[in-house]
């Protein structure tokens, strides 16, 4: 979505009250909803059809290995930090069908089915999970080959971020450069103000592209005031505030080339179980299986691309055995890739700090220490 | 890239195969067989020398397999070993059968910048398969190159690969070629041990010497250290890395080496950025 | 003067190439050139090793006797490397057979004239050491690469 086009980019405020406007305007413009609500005991991602299928009142606590829903004494729609469950779900899904084969008089027929999907709007995505969609894009659509199945689900996409004011303890967007607020490439980026106060709950919306104007147009008019935008600030910089895990993005990409023999590996292996929760719940982990899946009696060959982790022993799997066999070189390959050669590989960082993999991981591994150890023992 | 204009390139998603037909098949070693393909109808771009496709039977599934040979008119050429699986079906192929086909993929070698060069090549194992075109290149023009040296190794003399064709290389053509196998069989007339034994005796010009290496990891290893400890440019030496390769398109994840994906930045790379690489354990 | 024309020759050799030009005149002393004809043995099993042998053209096939199945050739020498390392300890007798694969020139290095010089000069007979050493080393570890069985492993280019 360019925003070079005149078009009006008028910003408005909308009561809380009225939210559901904002689902009228969305449909009006033709856009299905997906975004955050309650599933499964946690805050994950689904398809909304009005503001009630939000999770409002609710938060969450999250900590090295541990997530918990908790009730908020306040009517927030966003009041928790990332949600548990990934956007990328839905732009580039844990099993995709590529293609079909028949065998007809002997030879195979191939047939593309990429599923169309249509028309989406992302509702609710934070800063950290929007710089994911711009992490994956540059992976799946930026190279000399597009990914068929993201260049699909990606292509009739609004994102309508919302500034985070929740952070969860597990969070390090800013020194990812992030977050906490929503950052380019949204369509529409609102921020919920005064929660605490039914009177005064509300929205401030700015439209940054002309397809975010569009749907802002539907909306009642209502200019910003100075105190909007001074509360707007105060939200982004409280959570700015509040958040103390990071990284030091600056020389974590040399110091993790130069500390592929560090002796902390072996430590955080003796603490990794290899499960790979880590890469499930990423929001740029972009790996995957891919493999046919013959039905020889129907004579149909499908090829299947499946989720993969470079935690798997399989994943670097070669003839004779695997490239990565130990823990060690496992997790050094996740944290280095991340940080450093995704840089090499994609020029730009493969993290984006929305602390998911902190929280998800069973072992309470918390990859901004992993990576603090290596870079100080680097040194420089 | 080059392509006859007359018939149109493929145009489609990244990961759909080409059905090719199975033209020719020549059973090569106990083990390992080349087959010649030609485009049911659609054509893929023409591959270079050291880039690969990804080649895929039917209810088997596809691997990465280099191309052998170049050949014109949208035959392709490839030379596979049966290690199972995928594998295990593509050697048992027949003429008429359909594969697919998708690629070519891949960095190659730099033929072009060895125009003017010594070479140096030397293949282990299945590894002759991917510098045979290098090896064609160099006849075809033969004059644009300084003195060639082609060290085989092998593990013995029955899985040496195109036998009939180094001989051919070695007694009429201007190339010196050295067969060198782990074990020798009654009769050998080659050598016995590992290839850096044919390179020990070897004069090389330093500084005009284009190197590339392909075979076991170990043993391209073994070989850039033997040629850079003795002058020869890192820079100068390639090598054909061999990782899993899935999608072949960089988005799998599967075959990164440090900074690198072998199916897009590789899976040929010089000497200089790999050495570091891979020294380090596991990466 | 013949000695100083094979110490040139020896200077040529990549054996002897750290060797200083003092020492090669003495080692050229002890030094003659010899030819051997295609499948002409060079070194026998058992028999006395009298020396060594710096190949200068030609390849020799080293190997052991199998009863039965004849000359099992286990590494094949090249121009530039040496042969024969039984010369410098007792019992002072080949290991192996040496059998010239090809029209072979090398130089013979006496054990006899060698062997009192080095027990007398030590700081000589390290240096010489030093590079069979080295040979011995590059040996070993091609044993050990083939032990490897890369290629068996190398279950296929590109997977």
């Amino acid at each position: 979505m360019t925003s070079t086009t005149t078009i009006a980019l008028d910003r408005t405020v909308l009561p809380a009250a009225r939210l559901d406007l904002l689902f009228d305007a969305l449909r009006a413009e033709g856009w299905p909803v997906l975004g955050p609500t309650l599933r499964d005991g946690v805050i994950g991602i689904g398809p909304l059809r009005s503001a009630a299928d939000l999770p409002r009142g609710w938060g969450d606590e999250q900590d090295a290995g541990s997530y918990r829903l908790v009730r908020r004494d306040d009517d927030a729609f966003f009041g928790y930090a990332a949600p548990a469950g990934t956007w990328k779900r839905y732009l580039f899904p844990a099993r995709s069908v590529l293609w079909r084969a028949r065998v007809i008089r002997g030879a195979p027929i191939v047939e593309e089915a990429i599923e169309d999907v249509g028309r989406r709007a992302l509702l609710g995505i934070r800063g950290c999970d929007l710089a994911a969609v711009h992490v994956q894009d540059r992976v799946l659509l930026h190279g000399a080959h597009p990914d068929p199945v993201y260049s699909e689900r990606r292509k009739d996409l609004l994102l309508v971020g919302v500034a985070c004011g929740t952070p969860a303890s597990t969070c390090f967007c800013p020194s990812m450069g992030t977050g906490p607020g929503v950052g380019d490439g949204a369509d529409i980026a609102l921020t919920e103000l005064e929660a605490d106060d039914p009177r005064r709950h509300r929205f401030l919306v700015e439209p940054r592209t002309p397809a975010g104007a569009a749907v802002v147009a539907h909306l009642p008019e209502a200019d910003p005031d100075a105190g909007d935008d001074e509360a707007a600030q105060a939200v982004v910089a409280g959570a700015a505030r509040r958040i103390t895990r990071g990284i030091d993005a600056e020389r974590a990409p040399a110091a993790l080339r130069a500390g592929a023999e560090s002796s902390r590996w072996d430590d955080v292996a003796s603490r990794c179980l290899s499960c790979g929760s880590c890469t499930m719940v990423c929001p740029t982990c972009f790996c995957t299986d891919v493999r046919d899946e013959p039905d020889v009696l129907a004579g149909v060959d499908e090829r299947v691309r499946v989720w993969a982790s470079c935690f798997e022993l399989g994943h670097s799997y070669l003839h004779g055995g695997a490239v990565r066999p130990s823990p060690s070189a496992r997790y050094r390959q996740w944290a280095t890739h991340k940080f450093s050669t995704w840089w090499d590989q994609f020029g730009t960082s493969g993290c984006v700090g929305c602390g998911r993999c902190i929280a998800w991981c069973p072992a309470g591994i918390d990859v901004t220490e992993e990576v603090r150890a290596v870079t100080e023992e680097a040194g420089t | 890239m080059s392509a006859d204009r007359a018939e149109p390139l493929v145009r489609r998603g990244s990961m759909t195969p080409v059905p090719h037909r199975v033209v020719d098949v020549v059973h090569e070693t106990r083990e390992t067989v080349t087959l010649t393909l030609e485009p049911v109808a659609d054509r893929v771009p023409a591959p270079a020398a050291g880039q690969f496709t990804m080649l895929w039977a039917w209810g088997a599934g596809e691997v990465p397999i280099s191309v052998s040979a170049l050949e014109r008119g949208g035959r392709l050429v490839h030379t596979i070993r049966d290690v199972a699986g995928v594998t295990k079906t593509l050697c048992a192929s027949r003429p008429g059968d359909v594969l697919g086909v998708r690629g070519p993929y891949g960095r190659g070698w730099d033929v072009d910048g060895a125009r003017g060069h010594d070479l140096v090549l030397v293949a282990g194992g299945i590894g002759l398969a991917p510098l045979r075109p290098v090896v064609h290149a160099v006849l075809a023009d033969r004059a644009a190159f300084g003195r060639v040296v082609l060290v085989v190794g092998a593990r013995t003399e029955q899985e040496l690969l195109f036998r009939g064709e180094l001989d051919g290389w070695w007694h009429h053509r201007d190339i010196v070629v050295r067969t060198i196998v782990d074990r020798a069989s009654p009769g050998w007339t080659g050598s016995v041990g590992v290839v850096t034994g044919e390179l020990v005796g070897l004069d090389l010009d330093v500084e005009r010497t284009r190197v590339m290496v392909c075979g076991p990891e170990v043993m391209m290893r073994v070989v850039a250290q033997h040629v850079t400890d003795r002058g020869v440019p890192a820079s100068q030496v390639e090598v054909s890395l061999e990782r899993n390769m899935q999608c072949a398109v960089k988005t799998c994840g599967h075959c990164q080496v440090g900074p690198f994906f072998a199916c897009t930045d590789g899976p040929v790379l010089t000497w200089d950025v790999v050495d570091a690489l891979l020294t380090v354990r596991e990466l | 003067m013949i000695t100083s024309s094979m110490a040139d020759e020896l200077a040529a050799h990549r054996f002897f190439r750290l060797i200083p030009a003092d020492l090669r005149e003495r080692l050229a002393g002890c030094a003659r050139n010899v030819v051997f004809a295609p499948g002409e043995r060079i070194c026998v099993e058992g028999t006395h090793a009298s020396g060594f042998f710096a190949l200068r053209t030609g390849r020799v096939n080293v190997g052991i006797y199998v009863p039965h199945q004849g000359l099992q050739v286990l590494e094949t020498r090249h121009a530039g490397d040496v042969i024969g390392f039984s010369w410098l300890f007792p019992p002072y007798r080949w290991q192996i057979d040496a059998v010239a694969a090809e029209q072979v020139r090398a130089i013979e290095l006496h054990a006899d004239c060698l062997l009192p010089y080095l027990e007398e000069h030590p700081a000589d007979g390290y240096l010489l050491v030093r590079m069979f050493a080295q040979e011995m080393e590059e040996t070993i570890q091609s044993t050990r690469l083939r032990l490897l069985d890369v290629y068996g492993r190398d279950r296929d280019h590109v997977r």
